[in-house]
């Protein structure tokens, strides 16, 4: 794969975008704030994606045993390129068609990350359906993380 | 001269390519890049367009009893489900198509058949979603279209990808690439033609 897919930036431009949007709406239209959540989301995604990365480790010690961390991060950096096309129509949603549904997006986006992360650790471990379950229960702890941090921020700046 | 005993040939019940598959649109769900692999072949056009078809009837559906309720005709839901048979079957199939061509450029290795179905297998989480989503929306009086219907089609995202990587030889970029200009006409397709339908209604 492309370097530069494989190297997980695209995560934190997807994550700044969506915690730009959230932003947008929470604090309507301040562009200090806006930054603010754009630079939330770049910082969700660091600690999110190491989460995400050593939770795997822990359970699906073949492919770690396989492949190493090396291998399991490069999985988790594949299954957020996920969010690209997610990140893509949550801008064109919000800045074009002016809804206000970017929540929807980033969840289906990470969770769809997170089925794609398991598919491509099948790839290199056959540790059954338990190892299978887990990037997606990864995600979706990480997408109700989002969602809370998103309702928190309203709650704080409101 | 021994007499060689023959295992009589049965027919098949079914050929491959008239299958009844439900069981693919659950796993399309879970794994798409399996399903394309190993169970699109079995799986028909018609059952595969019915999937899609299924899927935006039921969501443009919603999208006519959201706007009923916000007061527009009843006749409004008639329209905009029959809307979503038609944008279901033959949008989706052109959008395939599209795709198809697009990937030709970059050395694709499918055939146009096969991406059809591949693109209309990818509303089978739209499809549940859309199902559940009608459910709610007739029972708890919610309005469903964009929690259900938007997360449906969102979650088309995932098996359009892996249609594509298969399209492409597995280049993921242009995969991600050509499914992000591929579902963003779709979104914008729906958004459109219910404001467009329900502003004329």
């Amino acid at each position: 794969m492309n370097p530069l897919l494989s190297s997980g930036l695209s995560q934190y431009f997807c994550f700044g975008a969506l915690g730009g949007l959230t932003a947008l709406h929470i604090s309507d239209g301040n562009s200090q704030l806006i930054a603010g959540g754009v630079f939330a989301g770049i910082i969700f995604a660091i600690i999110g994606s190491f989460f995400i990365a050593a939770f795997l480790r822990e359970t699906n010690y073949e492919a770690h045993a396989r492949r190493g961390f090396a291998g399991i991060w490069e999985a988790t950096n594949t299954g957020f390129l996920m969010l690209i096309p997610f990140t893509t129509l949550a801008l064109i949603a919000e800045l074009a068609l002016d809804w206000n549904a970017v929540q929807v997006f980033a969840s289906a986006g990470i969770m769809t990350a997170g089925a794609t992360m398991g598919i491509e650790l099948g790839k290199i471990s056959k540790s059954g359906v338990f190892a299978g379950l887990m990037p997606s229960a990864a995600a979706l702890s990480m997408s109700v993380m989002w969602m809370v941090l998103g309702i928190l921020a309203g709650a704080l700046l409101a | 001269m021994a007499i060689q005993e023959q295992t009589p040939v049965r027919p098949a019940a079914v050929t491959p390519a008239s299958r009844v598959d439900v069981k693919s649109i659950l796993l399309m769900m879970v794994n798409p890049a399996a399903v394309l692999k190993q169970r699109l072949a079995a799986v028909s056009s018609v059952w595969a367009l019915g999937v899609s078809g299924a899927a935006f009837t039921l969501f443009f559906l919603q999208t006519g009893l959201d706007l009923y309720r916000n007061g527009k005709p009843g006749s409004l839901v008639a329209i905009l489900a029959a809307t979503g048979l038609v944008y279901g079957t033959v949008v989706v199939a052109a959008i395939a198509a599209a795709a198809f061509l697009l990937t030709r450029l970059f050395g694709g290795v499918r055939q146009l058949g096969w991406s059809i179905k591949a693109f209309a297998m990818g509303y089978s989480p739209a499809l549940i979603y859309a199902a559940f989503g009608l459910v709610a929306n007739a029972a708890f009086q919610w309005r469903t279209a964009i929690a259900f219907g938007v997360t449906g089609m969102l979650w088309a995202l995932g098996p359009m990808v892996s249609a594509i990587k298969e399209m492409t030889d597995q280049k993921a970029g242009l995969s991600i690439i050509i499914a992000t200009l591929c579902g963003g006409l779709l979104l914008l397709g729906w958004s459109l033609l219910s404001l467009g339908i329900g502003g004329m209604v």
